[in-house]
């Protein structure tokens, strides 16, 4: 999704050099179980690419709805999965 | 033009006057109007991601406002480094039942047990400080990603907070682990490039690779960590050492134990002695280990279930070392 938007903007040519930095930093945090191995706990990782979310912030509404949804439904899995312990 | 003149002499000393009182009163006002155009979002964010949190803990049968219900796994390691600062150590002088291996919790970084330990001054528990460092510091990252959203609610706006909100993996929001505080390291680091200042940038990044993998894998310092602890030969006793917790060994450590256990399969396919392996002296062999598959050398040495004496009330994982399956399986 932000991958898609991301090239949206740069088609468009308004991605801003902080926005690729942070597009930059995301790609670090989902690309870090693939170099330190499988143990390291992913979704812990995961979580720190929120610093990409400011990049959405000219998505259409309609766009994020659903992912918003769909993430809302992954938050309360991982929650239960959390506090049954089984989460990393 | 007279009339000009004259109107402009009267309008100076106006001028003059209300010169002094300007700036605090427009410094308060802007003050007020920034703090009434950044603070109400990121803290309804804030609200909506702990009532989430607590209706996700309700849903699972877990008492949300409770120290407990914030503490899993690598959390007891961070809460040992707040209240009494690292240890290294053989595991056989507290432990006689070990195998003579290195224990400690030296594995796990630093800037979030620091923090948390200056609040815990204030006389509030270890415990208590660092959940409320982990709340603040989400209070905080709300603030700044709003601030990069730019501060005006739209649609899109207003759904790209909902999704900081319900981001994957934001239940370590609410807990007792670093992912907080380096997500605020991050953000103050492109806060910095925004702004184009270098100070920004440099104390977000020091704060990011301080706190977590993620900020100091970027840079050399978390390879320099991770030789150390290889050379110590901590990374292959972490299967066993109290040191790990149940379920803890992520970051540094797992790095350091494929890599190490890449140097076990070469020593083995070379004929070196394991032995000399283990004690960690074989630095050469740890750099040409790469590209070989972990091998499942430790998996015979471990009992099928342990709890981690002093350390951990969580059982640790006997085959985390050897099968990714089970390991795999347990999350």
């Amino acid at each position: 999704m932000i991958l898609a938007v991301v090239v949206w903007r740069v088609v468009n040519r308004d991605l801003e050099p902080w926005e690729i930095a942070a597009v930059l930093l995301a790609a670090g945090v989902l690309a870090m179980p693939f170099v330190t191995g499988a143990e390291t706990s992913w979704y812990r990782n995961h979580a720190l690419a929120v610093v990409a979310v400011p990049v959405l912030r000219k998505a259409p509404f309609w766009l994020l709805l659903p992912l918003v949804l769909r993430c809302a439904e992954q938050y309360l899995f991982l929650g239960a999965m959390w506090y049954g312990g089984s989460l990393v | 033009m007279s009339d000009r003149v004259a109107s402009s002499h009267a309008a100076v000393p106006a001028v003059e006057v209300m010169v002094p009182a300007r700036p605090a009163s427009a410094t308060r006002s802007s003050r007020q109007e920034r703090a009434k155009r950044l603070l109400p979002v990121p803290l309804a964010a804030y609200l909506a991601s702990t009532l989430l949190a607590w209706a996700t803990a309700a849903l699972s049968g877990e008492e949300f406002w409770s120290l407990a219900a914030r503490e899993r796994w690598d959390s007891v390691h961070y809460l040992s480094i707040a209240s009494r600062g690292y240890e290294m150590f053989r595991c056989r002088e507290r432990y006689p039942k070990f195998p003579d291996v290195w224990c400690g919790n030296t594995a796990w970084f630093p800037g979030y047990p620091m923090v948390t330990r200056v609040v815990s001054w204030t006389g509030l528990p270890v415990d208590v400080s660092a959940v409320l460092v982990t709340e603040l510091c989400l209070v905080a990252v709300f603030v700044l990603l709003w601030h990069l959203l730019g501060a005006r609610l739209t649609p899109g706006t207003g759904a790209a907070m909902a999704l900081a909100v319900v981001f994957p993996g934001a239940i370590y929001f609410h807990a007792v682990f670093p992912v907080t505080l380096g997500a605020l390291g991050l953000l103050i680091c492109v806060l910095g490039i925004q702004r184009e200042s270098l100070p920004y940038a440099g104390v977000g990044a020091w704060i990011a690779f301080s706190t977590h993998l993620v900020g100091g894998r970027t840079n050399h310092v978390g390879a320099q960590h991770r030789v150390r602890v290889a050379q110590f030969g901590l990374a292959h006793t972490c299967g066993e050492g109290p040191g790990c917790g149940g379920g803890g060994c992520d970051g540094i450590l797992a790095s350091c134990r494929i890599r190490v256990s890449r140097d076990r399969s070469l020593g083995r396919l070379l004929g070196a002695p394991a032995r000399r392996l283990r004690s960690g002296r074989s630095q050469e062999s740890v750099r040409a280990g790469r590209g070989l598959l972990p091998h499942p050398f430790f998996f015979s040495r471990t009992s099928p279930t342990r709890t981690t004496p002093g350390w951990s009330s969580t059982p640790a994982t006997p085959t985390r070392h050897s099968s990714s399956s089970t390991w795999s399986s347990l999350r």
